[in-house]
């Protein structure tokens, strides 16, 4: 390999370890550290009435980001409601994925009809968390999922957002 | 379709597809190079096209699992590295094989311990039992006067372990798939096990008559009475891991396997006395930043609805062309090895949906509403198994590393064999259902018996006699494992 | 003794441990000791049109969601978690059950999620459900508490209590809806059900009576 390949490549390496370092500097910083633990098993995703996925909550600690979109595929509520949350919110229309924007502007579906979301941020799939704690009690290494839920539906954002 | 998600999926198999076939030089642009490179041409042309970027879109593809699993298993294996576990494992097997038994028994069990002892990461086994699968693979090579035997019993392994998150309960694929299908815990996991053995000899048999990957024959010149003695210490190091493992995979506790590797390590480095050098013996860096550029550019790829594309060109298929539906779906199984990430969670997580809705549309079809969940653990099994013939830093470029091949030569056999495999496990589905209880007597009669004839088949494939007792019962024996664990 | 490195080791380990615990003080949270109650049933009103079912509340939800349920002729409880709009929770035809559970006496148990992320593993109308119970009299109504889904009154009486002795009882009603049921002898007045009861099914018995009063 030529010198400067091998700089190139050598910066390559540093900067894929550093992406490692931000995602442990990203989860101390949301102030879950334990983020980092999480399975990524889906067992929480099996018990959640609202269809949530609760992992997304824990990639948004890690992320220390609480605008990331998670599945979020049984939550019921009028288009109008949805727009006003996030336009950018998805919901199934037939087979179709749209955006609440979509919905309402181009598809023309009233805003008073009753729609089931698909994926939506973090930050308000938490807002709507029914907090029955099923998503704790179903990890394999009980992770504190709910702490994490809580902590998004009182401030709406991770500590150092 | 969406202009960035075509851009970046074009970009993405250009990269993938250039650095396997030669079109980008390894000399010039290693894979983690070309895939980070990969990313930052997808982020460029997606913000020339006005789309917005969100880091924390990126970091979401990224699953820290199997990456902490395998710092702490290449960890692990430098402290039984330096404490003589490898040394004590490879005299153990040495053993068995002076017995009646031997290789094939040997090997049986070696290959298919990964999935019998299923983690939730294939790297876990693979850091430890690599080097013993090596040393019993030119063992073996030198007695036979074969060259291929040490990349069957590597890849062997590497294929076992590589596929044994599936039906790991432990927070495997497998469970990410009756999570989000929302089936009963742990009913992915037998049908999984059992088709895996399969994968396992197939492997083996593609290697030995189609591929012949062959080793250095530098490799089999060293004599193996020059092997140093077993330390004190090796002995304790590798039973306990096995033993520790074997435990949790039992008891299920609820500490992150990350901790229980640790903590055996810290006891490990006080018995042996082992320094933090030591430990450092066992990490390999390449496979490691090769995982995590394959998690940056998935991530890209998904933050610029690279996979919304793909989707939408497998429905263009379906709705089109003579394929139909059942031709779809037959793509979608085998899709994460067609496209083999380092983890099988990426494709898992982004297109379990799309596998749900194909089966769906597969069981109004046929009117078999079971064809759902067959469909879903025929993906999920090929997922799961797919980081084993990844290119992008998937568990075969550990082997490929160690035994100084040329890079990507494992990956064909390891496809061609889960290929081989995937059915295997859709069928039991298929006919017997799927179960969650502890013990099924169906599963347990298939079990045992499709893991004989596999320990007949490697009777074969290791140049023994069809009926020799050591494949028999080896095969035997793992086909009750695998039911009981 | 005090000389030695090891002694050294665990008397930080030591101090370490008492600083964090006297950091984490503050973070420990308090429970208000009283003994709780079973709010009382939700008080509706159901009107049948062709294409839909409202049922008209006479009061709010805490948290804005309702369980619909029908039973079928197989005693088996279905139901459908549905926001409250304007007062009112509608049951349009086309709105497929959540879940099933079934119901032996008094117990509800091997709850069954219908849905697999955006598509339905089995389809049941909710507004068939629905009338299909009203013709044919069986129980249907709205509940607010989302037993078996949520446990967390159970769960946080099991971290004070052994497991067999715990005072909650969930129970299935005459009319077909799931309450908690309380056994004030057994029970300790730590407060943690009422607490984190999400839904309001369960409040602190002196709270609501002042409240009442009011």
């Amino acid at each position: 390999m030529k010198r400067k390949l091998v700089i190139i490549n050598t910066i390559g390496i540093v900067l894929i370890v550093g992406y490692l370092a931000y995602l442990a500097f990203g989860a101390f910083r949301s102030g879950y550290p334990w983020s980092l633990v999480c399975y990524n098993c889906k067992q929480c995703n099996a018990s959640c009435i609202l269809g949530m996925d609760p992992q997304g909550f824990i990639e948004s600690a890690y992320a220390n980001d609480a605008d990331i979109y998670m599945y979020a595929t049984n939550i019921r509520m009028t288009l109008q409601k949805a727009y006003d949350i996030d336009p950018g919110m998805t919901l199934k229309a037939g087979n179709d994925t749209i955006t609440a924007r979509e919905a309402l502007e181009s598809r023309g579906i009233p805003p008073e009809a009753e729609i089931i979301t698909y994926r939506m941020r973090a930050r308000d799939a938490a807002k709507i968390c029914l907090d029955c704690g099923a998503c704790d009690k179903s990890c394999p290494i009980k992770l504190p999922v709910s702490s994490i839920i809580r902590h998004l539906k009182q401030h709406d954002s991770f500590g150092s957002e | 379709m969406d202009p960035v998600g075509t851009i970046a999926l074009a970009i993405f198999l250009f990269a993938v597809v250039g650095s396997i076939r030669g079109w980008i030089p390894q000399r010039v642009l290693p894979i983690q190079t070309a895939l980070l490179l990969a990313a930052v041409i997808i982020t460029v042309a997606g913000l020339a096209f006005g789309e917005k970027i969100r880091f924390g879109e990126f970091v979401t593809a990224t699953s820290l699992h199997p990456i902490t699993a395998t710092i702490a298993g290449f960890i692990f294996a430098g402290a039984l590295k330096s404490a003589g576990g490898f040394d004590a494992a490879t005299d153990m097997l040495k053993k068995i094989m002076r017995t009646p038994l031997g290789a094939p028994f040997a090997v049986m069990l070696l290959v298919n311990i990964p999935t019998v002892f299923a983690m939730p990461c294939g790297r876990i086994w693979v850091a430890p039992l690599l080097p013993v699968a090596m040393m019993i693979g030119y063992e073996l090579a030198r007695e036979k006067n074969d060259r291929l035997l040490p990349s069957m019993v590597v890849f062997g392994l590497i294929v076992n372990a590589a596929a044994s998150c599936g039906p790991s309960l432990i927070g495997g694929i497998g469970t990410l798939g009756e999570g989000m299908g929302r089936y009963p815990a742990g009913s992915f996991s037998n049908p999984q096990s059992i088709a895996i053995v399969v994968i396992t000899v197939a492997v083996m048999a593609l290697i030995k008559y189609v591929f012949k990957i062959a080793v250095d024959p530098v490799g089999l010149q060293t004599p193996s009475d020059n092997a140093p003695g077993v330390p004190e210490h090796g002995y304790f190091s590798f039973i306990l891991f096995v033993a520790v493992l074997a435990v949790t995979v039992v008891v299920n506790p609820p500490i992150p396997l990350q901790t229980i590797l640790v903590i055996l390590t810290v006891i490990v480095m006080i018995v042996a006395r082992l320094s933090f050098n030591d430990l450092m013996q066992g990490i390999m860096l390449h496979p490691l930043t090769a995982m995590i550029s394959g998690f940056i550019v998935a991530g890209a790829l998904s933050a610029f609805g690279g996979f919304a594309v793909l989707l939408q060109i497998l429905e263009y298929i379906a709705r089109n062309t003579p394929l139909g539906y059942m031709g779809v779906a037959l793509i979608l199984i085998y899709l994460p090895v067609i496209f083999p990430m380092p983890c099988g969670r990426i494709l898992a997580v982004s297109l379990i949906p799309a596998a749900l809705m194909y089966g769906e549309r597969l069981a109004e079809v046929t009117g078999h509403p079971e064809l759902q969940s067959v469909m879903l653990i025929a993906f999920i099994l090929s997922g799961a198994a797919s980081c084993g013939p990844s290119p992008l830093g998937g568990i075969g470029c550990i082997g490929e590393g160690n035994l100084q091949l040329r890079g990507f030569v494992s990956g064909k056999p390891q496809a061609l064999g889960i290929l081989l495999g995937a059915p295997v496990a859709a069928l039991m589905v298929s006919f017997m259902g799927l179960s969650a209880s502890l013990f099924s007597f169906g599963f347990t009669a298939v079990s045992l018996t499709l893991c004989t004839i596999c320990g007949i088949l490697t009777n074969v494939l290791l140049g023994y006699r069809a009926y020799h007792p050591g494949g028999i019962l080896g095969g035997a024996a793992i086909g009750i494992l695998m039911v009981i664990f | 003794m005090f000389k030695q490195p090891v002694t050294k080791l665990l008397l930080c380990i030591l101090i370490v441990l008492l600083g964090a615990l006297v950091a984490l003080q503050k973070s420990f949270p308090t429970f208000p000791g009283d003994y709780p109650r079973t709010a009382p049933p939700i008080e509706y009103n159901c009107a049948y049109f062709d294409e839909r079912v409202e049922i008209r509340l006479a009061k709010g939800s805490k948290l804005g969601r309702l369980i619909v349920f029908a039973y079928d002729g197989n005693n088996k409880f279905i139901g459908l978690l549905k926001p409250v709009e304007n007062g009112a929770v509608v049951v349009r035809r086309g709105d497929y059950a959540d879940f099933t559970a079934c119901v032996e006496g008094s117990e509800i148990r091997d709850v069954i999620f219908l849905k697999k992320m955006d598509r339905y593993d089995k389809k049941i109308d909710m507004f068939d459900a629905l009338t299909g119970a009203r013709n044919n009299n069986l129980r249907y109504g709205v509940q607010r508490c989302l037993y078996p889904i949520c446990t967390r009154c159970v769960e946080a009486c099991k971290s004070v209590i052994s497991n067999s002795d715990i005072p909650i009882v969930m129970t299935v009603k005459p009319e077909g809806e799931v309450l908690p049921v309380f056994s004030k002898g057994k029970c300790p007045r730590c407060g943690k059900c009422f607490t984190f009861c999400p839904t309001g099914s369960i409040v602190n018995s002196s709270e609501t009576q002042h409240t009442e009063g009011q």
